[in-house]
């Protein structure tokens, strides 16, 4: 298969740590999730997937998400843009996009929110395209249904544009999907998510499927694209390694919930969260080659969590308070969120 | 603007593979005309005289002067020429639609039995089949759908039940209520006594009133079948991370459903249309013999009571160039529906 990606993004791949944004007063954040609560019922009761999820996005922030497999990453991802489906649930909480309740919008709304304010770069980079059907009419057909008409010459236009923009040739316009490589098929996906300037675009482990070299070109190109757009970005995986380099604020997920949020060099500087700092801890440093230090333990039953702190049973530090008590996600530090009873706000 | 055209444009069609498609569909024509020699050959002694005398002993061939018709016989074999004469002979009559003639309705040839029967069955299971498939699919796709409405549901279970009762019973059935019991529709026949075939309007409906019965009971009965296939590809599809990036797209569900989740979900179930068509043609045995159907069905079914091997013969062959043509066609549309399909050899 021939790659008719255009190199672009050498000159891009460097200024990826750039400024990170100061969440000052006057700013307020285009995506607030409060207290939000997701369950899958399965006939052993309803699997607690989210359980009490908040955090905000701000403009032009990106924001990373990292967590191990069945943390929530996804679930939440797909509440976000309220496509939970059965046995799956969305039983409370809030979702503000721009101060507005998109939980509380009706199924018609939403569908215009879809897309044209939050758009999704979805995980399976390989089949996430309509195999019988060109990529140009995959690109189209969004907008057609968001309203949107363009005369033949136009749309051919506009097309070509979002190929050039994600780092395709126009005319991939004309394939189908089997004809492209997996890293061209996640730009035309990401080409279909920036359309319609998004202000949120939720990626959820956009390079999973994709290797080493490719994955790195796809999130410069996301990176790129956020920059132009000015969107906020919540780019969801598993790699730490990976995020660190790519977002400005990471959040550690465990069991449905944030450990800890915070900027990404203090969190590599100073860990707060224990698991967060044996996360970090766990990643292989260039003096003790390939030594993956694992966490002892398992991850705590969705169906029957713990009363009190998720990772209590796996933490050295545990108190005796951690058994009974769930630890709230507070600004421990200024700029840094922690759900931790070890910290006392302000310390 | 063609840029390497064959590799950008999905859609073209080798004139190559178009050729040697079409040339497979001769070679397993031929091949079947072949087996319809071989066969009889492989019986020791004389095949036909073997036929009639044991047509004779079960009494099948009644009023039949035998010796009449084993000479005409060994005069449309040449039986004896050489094997190879013979068999050049053979192809050369079943490229002329030469079956020979019928033993139980001497001197009736093969041909003529076969493209009595034909229409009959065609438009009979070839309608019943096509009206099953698009309303079977469809509902398939419904129940798989989640916006689909809970009356939708409803209907599933008592329709899945008819699939599994065998449609020659639920013929009688049929039968039993509406023709027997309310008398809205013939007991059988495929049109009234006493009138011949033809292209009038009076004709058509009386064949149309007719196959009413015979068709429903094909229809509910393949119903089900259909159903569950789609309703299986469609649970399938809909776990595709396409349908879900549709969604997140914001596209209507109607498009959703249509253009993304059933245009997939449908790929298989043409392949599986196009064979049933291919069968159209061997009838639906057990239903047109309850409503005593002038189809290939009841055509068939005669002649193996008679030992009428030249039209068991005739049949056979009509069903296996049925079938090649079938997939003849599936294969020549398949690409355009799905441009993943390879048209190269591997
Ligand atoms: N359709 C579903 N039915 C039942 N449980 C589910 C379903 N989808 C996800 N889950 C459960 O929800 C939890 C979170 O899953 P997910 O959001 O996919 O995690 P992640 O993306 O972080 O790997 C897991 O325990 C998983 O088993
Ligand atoms: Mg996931």
């Amino acid at each position: 298969m021939r790659d008719t990606t255009v190199d672009t993004e050498q000159t891009h791949a460097e200024g990826v740590l750039d400024s990170t944004v100061e969440p000052s007063s006057d700013v307020k954040p285009i995506l607030e999730v409060r207290n939000l609560h997701v369950s899958y019922d399965t006939v052993r009761g309803p699997i607690q997937a989210v359980r009490g999820l908040s955090f905000q996005l701000m403009p032009n922030e990106v924001l990373g998400l990292a967590g191990e497999s069945g943390s929530g990453k996804s679930t939440l991802a797909l509440a976000l843009l309220r496509m939970i489906k059965s046995p799956g649930r969305i039983v409370e909480g809030e979702v503000l996009l721009d101060g507005r309740d998109l939980l509380s919008l009706s199924e018609r709304e939403m569908r215009h929110v879809r897309l044209a304010d939050i758009a999704m770069v979805a995980q399976g980079a390989m089949n996430s395209l309509n195999p019988v059907m060109r990529i140009r009419d995959q690109i189209i057909d969004a907008w057609t249904d968001h309203g949107i008409r363009y005369g033949r010459q136009e749309s051919e236009e506009r097309v070509a544009d979002l190929l050039r923009w994600v780092g395709l040739r126009p005319d991939v316009a004309r394939l189908y999907p089997h004809e492209l490589s997996g890293g061209m098929k996640q730009r035309v996906v990401i080409a279909i998510a920036i359309s319609l300037r998004p202000r949120v675009i939720i990626a959820d482990e956009p390079t999973s499927a994709l290797d080493v070299v490719v994955q790195r070109q796809i999130i410069s190109t996301l990176r790129r694209v956020q920059t132009d757009l000015q969107a906020a970005v919540i780019l969801i995986g598993h790699d730490i390694g990976l995020m660190a380099q790519s977002v400005q604020k990471l959040g550690i997920m465990y069991a449905g919930k944030v450990a800890e949020m915070s900027p990404v060099y203090e969190m590599f500087d100073e860990p707060m969260h224990p698991y967060t700092r044996m996360l970090i801890d766990s990643l292989p440093s260039p003096d003790q080659k390939g030594q993956l230090r694992g966490i002892p333990g398992i991850t705590p039953s969705l169906l029957d969590p713990p009363p009190g702190c998720a990772f209590n049973d796996r933490c050295p530090y545990a108190l005796e308070r951690c058994t009974t008590e769930i630890p709230a996600l507070e600004e421990k530090r200024p700029n840094r969120m922690v759900a931790c009873h070890l910290f006392t706000e302000g310390q | 603007m063609r840029t390497n055209g064959r590799n950008l444009q999905g859609l073209e069609m080798p004139i190559e593979y178009v050729v040697r498609r079409v040339g497979l569909f001769f070679v397993i024509v031929w091949a079947a005309a072949t087996v319809n020699f071989l066969i009889p050959r492989l019986a020791p002694g004389n095949p036909i005289r073997e036929q009639l005398l044991q047509q004779v002993a079960t009494g099948g061939a009644g009023a039949t002067p035998i010796e009449e018709v084993v000479q005409a016989y060994e005069a449309r074999f040449g039986l004896d020429l050489p094997l190879w004469l013979q068999y050049f002979n053979f192809l050369w009559d079943t490229v002329r639609f030469d079956f020979g003639v019928s033993i139980a309705r001497f001197p009736t040839p093969v041909w003529d039995t076969l493209t009595y029967a034909l229409p009959w069955t065609i438009s009979l299971v070839a309608t019943a089949t096509i009206i099953a498939f698009v309303i079977g699919s469809l509902f398939g796709a419904l129940l798989a759908w989640p916006r689909t409405p809970r009356f939708v549901h409803a209907v599933a279970p008592p329709l899945l039940t008819m699939a599994a009762v065998p449609y020659y019973l639920l013929g009688l059935i049929l039968m039993y209520v509406f023709a027997f019991r309310f008398g809205w529709f013939p007991l059988g026949g495929g049109h009234q006594l006493g009138t011949e075939p033809s292209f009038t309007m009076t004709f058509m409906l009386d064949a149309a009133r007719h196959s009413v019965l015979p068709a429903l009971s094909l229809i509910l009965a393949t119903l089900g079948f259909w159903a569950l296939q789609m309703r299986g590809m469609m649970v399938t599809v809909q776990g595709e991370d396409y349908v879900t990036l549709a969604e997140a797209k914001g596209l209507r569900p109607s498009r959703i459903f249509f253009r993304y989740a059933l245009r997939n979900a449908m790929l298989p179930q043409i392949t599986a249309l196009a064979l049933t068509l291919g069968h159209v043609v061997s009838g639906a045995v057990l239903v047109e013999i309850v409503y005593g159907y002038p189809g290939i069905g009841t055509l068939l079914f005669r002649s193996v009571q008679n030992f009428d091997y030249p039209v068991i013969y005739g049949i056979t062959f009509l069903i296996i160039v049925a079938i090649g043509l079938a997939t003849l066609i599936l294969d020549l549309v398949l690409p355009f529906l799905d441009p993943r399909i390879k048209y190269s050899r591997e």
